[in-house]
């Protein structure tokens, strides 16, 4: 019913988040509950999965008169399945939106959401030189740690250039985190083969550490997973990943560790009283601006950022897509990986487009649109 | 807020204050003699392998919650290596290198199958519990060996003259009390007390946010009268017992670790979340078993002290001291989960069994009631700690919204 293909006995425990969702949901349905509330549901769903989803609750209403309400990041969602719309913000409704009988559009429920209209949600970069490659993967392939005959990532080849924004997308489970990780250490997958160039020199790296020496780093789409300590303060997420910097032989220097953590803070306008705070207080936009001050200190060349802006509200999205710039303008190399298509085109220079483990498409950010991308993906899936 | 404040500092100090409860509690019991110089100076010396051991384990908690079982074996293993090695007339330092190194063999061994095997250390260390206690038997065949030497039952605090001696006793008049033990305390008092006022005009120099001058001045009075109170007591019996100086020396050795240096950040991270903290390219399994080499460590020294206490080995001893290590550190408030827990809180933990040992036996508790006692004990302490969590998670949910209010509103 919620477009599961796995077998029924799988664990939990072996389907990724997007899947692990999916079940969420049927576990929810299969209570023939009268009122279902949906947090978030589409928040690690592709973009099908999550239109099935809305399309499943659109048929729930009309044949089972089932009152639904969906609380949601992506206003698409919103605008697409909802009879009223309330804004919430400050801990209070700002206004409630009636739906029904007219479009909604996108930019009016921000006006709501920020209290101002946002012009342009992405903001531009201006004259940043995009110069030498800077990190070059070809062929490279990556089998799965538990089917091991699966491939998750099928002789890949992308490349990205000093200050330049690439951008991959692709659905959930095409594989996109597979390539990250198993690029930034080998931290993912088995059977690894292909090379990796980095500034024209090919590495053999096997762990993160390796890989952070070599100038790499890896923003991970789970934050609360697999980026952040949650139980220790801000402080210590920022430096964690470049302890060297700030200690000498084993010994800590901790003005100096606060005095990054301040700095960072900051720069990235973190809202927190202190750095001092625990990161498990923080709101989810916080979490990710540490995650990245965490990364930025680390000071890579390339960035691989993760689904950077996944379930955090508009103006913090804002902010971080002003850092990608300003790291861009700083001369690195920034891959940013998403399943939000308007996210893609508007902060990319070049993107990558990959389906099923395959690299299927590539394209100028300014020749791609929302059709042309998906029409990548459909072609690919039906030759398959 | 003040509301607020109220719950932050009981979080913060509760343990400290049901201790100061417990000690006044079995002062009214035992009529007062519980607090006799004696008795204190034996609180110290009969736990101080409970502060050793409660040190080492706390650096396997950290990392995950992650207990050692096998310390009470280990200690009666060093020990009887030791014993053995000084029984054969072989001088005394090599006797304590070689209890020293049994030790880190022993952890490492450990370390070794929990953190690159990935053997459950429950799992690991129970094996370890059962094969080194047997060991232990095998190299001591059933018997007792006695400890003679002298100068390493002085240094390391066992026998009747473990004392440090008094320097000044033959200045002033005599006023029946260790002179250089009571100097000792107050030296100690006034020391932290400068420390504590350079360190607060440091950090408002650099800008830091500290604790207002009044709660500054209580905390550091408290603890210096306490520091003056115990070394008063001391001078009142036989000075400063050589014991205290090593378990000093440990603890300050690991707080400096477990807080100043990248081994510590790290164990502290490894506990708070490994995954993140492997990606953040750091040698976790490094980690792992550093915690447990350094636990092996500790073992082999309180095997140490353990031999030097009661002047010779035999093959029972150790017997249950890990579970008196674990609990000091779940009192001390170490989570059960890792990441969080500190020296500091080991120290009370420890102290705090040890006073309610103590006073139960001086208030003549029928020993089977008190062991039913102790582990009630703990079991209020770990949920005070739940309890408390599930609150922080309570508050943790608001503070986010509020958080979010903000991040909204400037937006």
């Amino acid at each position: 019913m919620v477009g599961l293909t796995d077998s029924s006995k799988t664990l939990i425990k072996d389907i990724g988040t997007g899947k692990q969702q999916l079940v969420e949901i049927a576990k929810a349905l299969a209570k023939n509950a009268r009122l279902l509330i949906l947090d978030e549901p589409t928040s690690s769903l592709n973009e099908t999965d999550s239109r099935a989803l809305l399309d499943l609750m659109k048929k729930l209403q009309k044949e089972q008169g089932m009152t639904m309400i969906i609380i949601s990041h992506k206003l698409n969602e919103v605008s697409y399945v909802a009879d009223k719309i309330t804004v919430v913000r400050d801990g209070s409704t700002i206004e409630t939106i009636d739906a029904r009988g007219q479009e909604i559009s996108e930019a009016r429920i921000i006006k709501g959401m920020v209290g101002r209209e946002i012009t342009d949600r992405f903001p531009k970069r201006h004259d940043v030189p995009i110069g030498d490659v800077m990190m070059e993967v070809k062929n490279w392939t990556v089998f799965h740690p538990e089917f091991a005959e699966r491939k998750v990532v099928d002789d890949v080849s992308i490349n990205v250039r000093r200050g330049e924004v690439v951008g991959i997308y692709g659905l959930m489970g095409a594989g996109r985190t597979e390539l990250a990780m198993s690029i930034f250490g080998r931290s993912y997958g088995i059977g690894i083969s292909g090379s990796l160039v980095l500034k024209g020199q090919p590495v053999y790296l096997t762990s993160p550490k390796q890989a952070i020496a070599a100038g790499l780093a890896y923003v991970t789409e789970d934050r609360k997973g697999n980026g952040l300590v949650l139980s220790n303060s801000i402080k210590t997420n920022t430096t964690l990943a470049n302890l060297k910097a700030i200690s000498k032989a084993t010994f800590i220097d901790k003005d100096k560790e606060y005095m990054v953590a301040d700095e960072y803070k900051q720069k990235l306008r973190t809202k927190t009283p202190s750095v001092e705070q625990l990161v498990g207080n923080l709101s989810g936009g916080n979490q990710q601006k540490v995650l990245l001050a965490k990364w930025m200190f680390a000071d890579p060349d390339v960035l691989i950022l993760d689904e950077p802006t996944r379930g955090i509200d508009v103006g913090a999205k804002y902010e971080i897509y002003c850092i990608i710039n300003d790291l861009a303008k700083a001369g690195k190399s920034v891959i940013m990986i998403s399943s939000e298509l308007p996210e893609v085109i508007g902060m990319s220079d070049r993107i990558y487009i990959m389906n099923q483990a395959k690299i299927v498409g590539e394209m100028k950010a300014s020749e791609a649109t929302q059709e042309n991308i998906m029409a990548c993906i459909v072609k690919s899936g039906s030759e398959a | 807020m003040s509301g607020s404040k109220v719950k932050n500092f009981l979080r913060k100090y509760m343990m400290l204050i049901v201790t100061v409860g417990v000690v006044f509690l079995f002062y009214f019991i035992t009529g007062g003699q519980s607090l006799l110089p004696q008795n204190i100076n034996n609180l110290i010396s009969q736990n101080a392998y409970v502060f050793v051991l409660g040190t080492g384990m706390l650096l396997c908690i950290l990392t995950g919650g992650n207990i050692d079982l096998s310390v009470g074996s280990v200690v009666c293993l060093a020990g009887g290596v030791g014993a053995i090695i000084m029984d054969a007339k072989l001088p005394w330092p090599i006797a304590v290198i070689a209890m020293l190194v049994m030790g880190v063999l022993v952890g490492a061994w450990h370390g070794f199958w929990i953190a690159y095997v990935k053997v459950p250390p429950f799992i690991a260390t129970l094996v370890g519990m059962l094969a080194f206690r047997g060991l232990a038997n095998l190299i001591m065949k059933g018997f007792a060996y006695q400890v003679t030497d002298k100068t390493f039952l002085n240094i390391f605090g066992g026998g009747d003259t473990c004392y440090i001696p008094d320097f000044l006793a033959g200045i002033g008049s005599d006023m029946g009390l260790n002179k250089t033990c009571l100097f000792a305390g107050i030296l100690i008092a006034a020391g932290y007390t400068v420390f504590t006022l350079v360190n607060r005009v440091n950090l408002v120099k650099k800008g830091y946010k500290v604790d207002s001058m009044i709660t500054l001045v209580i905390k550091t009075g408290l603890i210096d009268a306490v520091v003056v109170w115990i070394a008063y007591k001391l001078a009142q019996y036989k000075g400063i017992p050589t014991v205290l100086i090593w378990i000093a020396l440990v603890l300050g050795t690991f707080a400096y670790i477990t807080s100043k240096t990248t081994l510590g950040r790290n164990l502290y991270a490894v506990g708070g979340n490994e995954k993140a903290t492997r990606l953040s390219g750091i040698n976790t399994k490094m980690v792992m078993f550093s915690a447990y080499t350094l636990m092996g460590l500790l073992a082999g020294f309180a095997g140490v002290l353990n031999i030097a206490r009661l002047m010779g080995s035999q093959p029972t001893y150790g017997l249950g001291y890990e579970m008196d290590a674990i609990a000091a550190c779940f009192i001390g408030g170490a989570s059960a989960y890792g990441g969080t827990g500190s020296v500091g809180g080991v120290i009370i933990g420890a102290a705090l069994c040890g006073i309610i040992n103590q006073g139960m036996i001086l208030a003549h508790t029928p020993p089977n009631y008190q062991t039913v006692v102790k582990g009630l004990v703990l079991l209020v302490a770990v949920l005070f700690d739940v309890i408390m969590q599930m609150r922080r998670k309570g508050s943790k949910k608001k503070k986010k919204i509020e958080t979010t209010e903000k991040g909204g509103a400037t937006a």
